[in-house]
């Protein structure tokens, strides 16, 4: 090993190590790409590389996936139109501007009339939504926000859980009373409230608002966790032995406890990168996500909510089966990161 | 001819680790007679307490793999082919146990007496009334004073030396035929182990219960075991009558467990070490000149320490706090490039007096003067450093060996190359007597006597004229404590460091120190030149500590 990259304010060769024991994990390393890829996707579909026309009624309605042979449903989608013209008159009076149209429609049937139901696709991939879009289209481009979300929210709430966490559970005393007072206040308010709360604080929806919102009521959780454990190594024979020598509060804090407590980080950072994409659905759900116009894999949920009533499943399948791909593969490199980064795990 | 009572058979056992196993005992034999005490003797991994819970049937099954030829004959059973349930019966009613530390083996949320009652009403069958009364019995047949009291009290209200009281009851309340001890005096004050030991002996001279008693101490054991086994690495290397291993033990690690402790009578310039007598040729090695300590009209105070005292804050209730004082009014004075040695029990404030010196707790009271020369470094880490106890957790185990050393370096030397630095870490690697290519690894690849070595390297970059260890060699077998003593020894011999050796062995102190101060209860009880205060004790305190010092055999 080449010891001699040692750089002051971090110790490399850790990294060097879990590097290089994170290659020798295939499964590791397999959800590593996983995680990897649907970044990747996300960050293509925000750049527009992939997935930019998700928004074209490319299939007829609620489409099956192409799997499914349902050629019984197709007749009865092409011959829908013909009869809602006609049901105009149903309550038996005159339609005065019905002459007029259909003169107009006659006249230019290319413009006016709606897309023909038959050039639309009535197969695709993974199905289409009740407005024909693309399942499958649906679901990357609801990755952008999903994994932004949970990515970046978690990370915020992670970051500020294990500062806080760092200080109060360091230096204990009244700095440690203050910030449990503050995490005390902000576990009484109920969650939902405290979310209205800083939702109507910042008095815009979007991605961003949610990652604020998620990322400044997720830190509990971490902080409690990361307290203890300061509280715990601040003790510690080597951390006194580091202090014997000189070291600072900020040198003793991060760079000799903090790699102590990776275990728990990654742990937390696990569990809130799922709860937040699970969150954003809820926050969807009450009109705090994010807007119509933008899909996410929560508020392709909460269509499918609606649409398994009627038998259509596969709105739920695209998001489901993406968000546990993601969760699984990411819990998986998170545990496989923890024990490439204890030098004590025997690979 | 009679029958031993436990006969142990060519024992051999595996570890099983995935498809692979390493062997951890290899073809031990012995015999405990009726009413006998045989002592098993061995360093950390001689596995001497695997031999224990092999007989107890305490080891499990899907990780230990036991030889088929061994047996453990106990009357006409062979324990090792016992079911669990055959097993369970035998535990507790025949063979009971007692474990090194008595704290963690006691139920904290239980009473001594529920404790105690349960095991009485599992092997006696006896109702309420009667199982309550056999539990005083056998609480004040241990030594605990007020049983009727004591009953009622939770673990953490006894002291250490009652929790242990309290365990050997439960161990003898089914009124077992052997009784095995693992370590029973390890975590004990050298006065508390005496009583220990001499409450063992009287329980197994009334009760002719036979003992296996096992220990790392060799010294320990002469005064009261019949007959001992010397283990090493998993194999019996002497087995013998406790006067013959003392007086003319034929293995040459037998002798060298026995010649590496350092004694009260000899002060040889280095302590033998066990590799250099399993080298030696038969006839043994050349006796050492005797080390001069002792503080001279020509040595320089270099510190010195005047009514220092720590008081801590205690907690109760919301609002009220009472105080502790930790260390109450103590003065010394440290010569340069010599040693202090500080000596007590637990509770003593020797370990926070260390602590205070060293500057990581700030004093309540008191002050320290220091020398004219070493003005210039006051305040700094470069005036005083310390070595911790437990070198297992001393050093961070995320950080790489090289890291470690390198670190004062880096914090106190900001101009040096990387390639300086890393001359300089090999450098003090030499030092401590390790190899320059370990550099890359981590702590927990290493021994605890190699940690300590890397722990002396760390603060050895620094140079500091003052070296406090708090008790940094308690926690390591004889034989590596003896190659630190002797590492310690020659840095201070060949940089002129001035040592603060914290300790409760009262021998090592002896042997390391020119000056000693006997401490008790946070106040200092006697300070004087060291061989002064062994060979002639002024205060009680220091004579009851003196005498409960394990002699070895006695004749």
């Amino acid at each position: 090993m080449n010891h001699t990259t040692t750089s002051p304010s971090f110790s490399p060769s850790l990294w060097n190590l879990a590097c290089a024991r994170l290659v020798r994990d295939k499964i590791g390393m397999l959800s590593l790409g996983i995680v990897l890829f649907f970044i990747l996707l996300s960050v293509g579909s925000f750049t527009g590389l992939i997935a930019q026309n998700w928004d074209e009624e490319i299939a007829v309605n609620y489409a099956p996936p192409s799997f499914l042979d349902t050629s019984k449903e197709h007749t009865d989608t092409v011959s829908r139109p013909v009869i809602a013209r006609q049901q105009i008159n149903l309550y038996g009076l005159h339609d005065p501007l019905s002459a007029v149209l259909n003169q107009i429609e006659l006249a230019h049937p290319q413009d006016t009339m709606p897309p023909n139901d038959e050039k639309k696709l009535t197969h695709l991939l993974l199905g289409a939504d009740k407005w024909g879009r693309s399942v499958a289209l649906k679901t990357i481009k609801g990755s952008e926000t999903s994994i932004m979300v949970g990515l970046i929210a978690a990370i915020v709430a992670t970051c500020i859980g294990t500062v806080l966490g760092a200080l109060a559970g360091y230096f204990g005393g009244w700095v440690d009373d203050l910030l449990n007072w503050f995490y005390n206040v902000f576990t009484a308010i109920p969650y939902l409230l405290l979310i209205f709360a800083i939702a109507a604080v910042l008095n815009q929806k979007g991605v961003t608002t949610i990652i604020l919102i998620l990322g400044l009521t997720g830190w509990t959780g971490v902080f409690r966790l990361i307290r203890a454990e300061y509280l715990k190594h601040r003790q510690r024979e080597y951390v006194l032995a580091a202090k014997a020598m000189g070291a600072s509060h900020y040198r003793r804090m991060f760079i000799h406890i903090l790699p102590n407590t990776f275990h728990v980080i990654l742990v937390q950072l696990s569990i809130n990168v799922v709860g937040f994409i699970k969150s954003e659905v809820i926050l969807s759900f009450l009109g705090f996500g994010v807007p119509v116009d933008v899909v996410s894999w929560g508020s392709m949920l909460n269509e499918a909510q609606n649409e398994l009533v009627l038998g259509i499943w596969w709105q739920l399948l695209g998001a489901g089966a993406a968000m546990a791909i993601l969760v699984t593969a990411f819990s998986v490199l998170t545990d496989t990161l923890r024990d490439a980064l204890d030098p004590k795990v025997v690979a | 001819m009679n029958k031993p009572l436990l006969s142990v058979q060519h024992l051999s056992l595996f570890f099983k680790q995935g498809d692979t196993s390493k062997q951890v005992l290899n073809d031990i034999s012995f015999d405990i007679e009726k009413g006998q005490t045989l002592a098993l003797v061995g360093e950390s991994g001689s596995g001497k307490s695997v031999t224990a819970l092999a007989i107890m049937g305490l080891l499990p099954e899907d990780l230990v793999s036991i030889d088929e030829h061994s047996t453990i004959n106990w009357h006409d059973q062979n324990l090792t082919q016992l079911s669990r349930q055959q097993h369970r019966q035998l535990r507790g009613k025949k063979i009971g146990m007692i474990f090194q530390d008595p704290m963690s083996s006691l139920n904290p949320v239980m009473t001594v007496g529920e404790q105690l009652m349960e095991g009485i009403t599992l092997h006696l069958s006896l109702g309420y009334k009667e199982a309550r009364l056999r539990a005083l019995e056998l609480l004040s047949e241990v030594g605990i004073p007020e049983p009727n009291r004591r009953f009622d009290a939770y673990p953490h209200e006894l002291s250490g030396g009652q929790q242990q009281r309290v365990m050997i009851a439960m161990a003898i309340c089914g009124e077992p035929q052997l009784l095995i001890a693992d370590e029973p005096t390890t975590a004990l004050d050298v006065t508390i182990q005496r009583q220990i030991l001499e409450l063992i002996k009287q329980l197994t001279n009334e009760r002719h219960m036979a003992v296996l008693f096992i220990t790392h101490d060799l010294a320990l054991v002469g005064e009261f075991a019949d007959k001992v086994v010397v283990m090493r690495h998993g194999s019996i290397r002497e087995v013998g009558i406790t006067r013959t291993i003392f007086k003319d033990a034929q293995d040459p690690y037998t002798r060298a467990l026995l010649l590496c402790r350092p004694s009260l009578a000899h002060r040889p310039f280095h302590l033998p070490v066990v590799e250099e007598l399993l080298a030696a040729p038969h006839h043994g090695i050349e006796p050492q000149r005797e080390r001069v300590r002792g503080i001279g009209a020509m040595d320089q105070v270099l510190m010195s320490v005047k009514g220092v005292s720590k008081r801590f804050p205690v907690t109760q209730g919301l609002f009220s706090r009472t105080y502790f004082d930790a260390v109450k009014d103590v003065s010394c004075t440290l010569y340069r490039g010599k040693t202090l040695g500080i000596v007590g029990e637990s509770g003593s404030g020797k370990t926070t007096l260390g602590l205070m010196l060293a500057g990581i707790i700030p004093m309540t009271q008191g002050h320290i003067d220091y020398h004219q020369d070493l003005h210039n470094v006051i305040g700094t880490a470069q005036l005083i450093q310390i070595i911790f106890q437990n070198p297992y957790a001393s050093l961070n185990p995320r950080f790489t060996i090289f890291q470690i050393i390198e670190e004062p370096l880096l914090l106190h030397f900001p101009d040096m190359t990387r390639q300086q630095r890393k001359q300089e870490v090999e450098r003090l690697v030499g030092l401590v007597g390790l190899s320059s290519t370990m550099l890359s690894r981590y702590p927990h690849e290493f021994s605890g006597g190699q940690r300590q070595r890397i722990a002396i390297a760390r603060c050895l970059a620094l140079k500091p004229h003052i070296l406090v260890c708090d008790e940094s060699v308690s926690a390591l077998d004889v034989s590596v404590q003896a190659q630190v003593l002797n590492l310690l020894q020659d840095l201070q011999d060949q940089f002129k460091i001035s040592l603060i050796f914290i300790s409760h062995d009262l021998s090592v102190v002896r042997y390391m120190s020119d000056e000693i101060m006997v401490m008790h209860q946070g106040r200092v009880v006697e300070t004087g030149q060291s061989d002064h205060v062994i060979q002639s004790p002024q205060m009680p305190y220091t004579q009851n500590l003196i005498s409960a010092i394990p002699k070895g055999y006695l004749l």
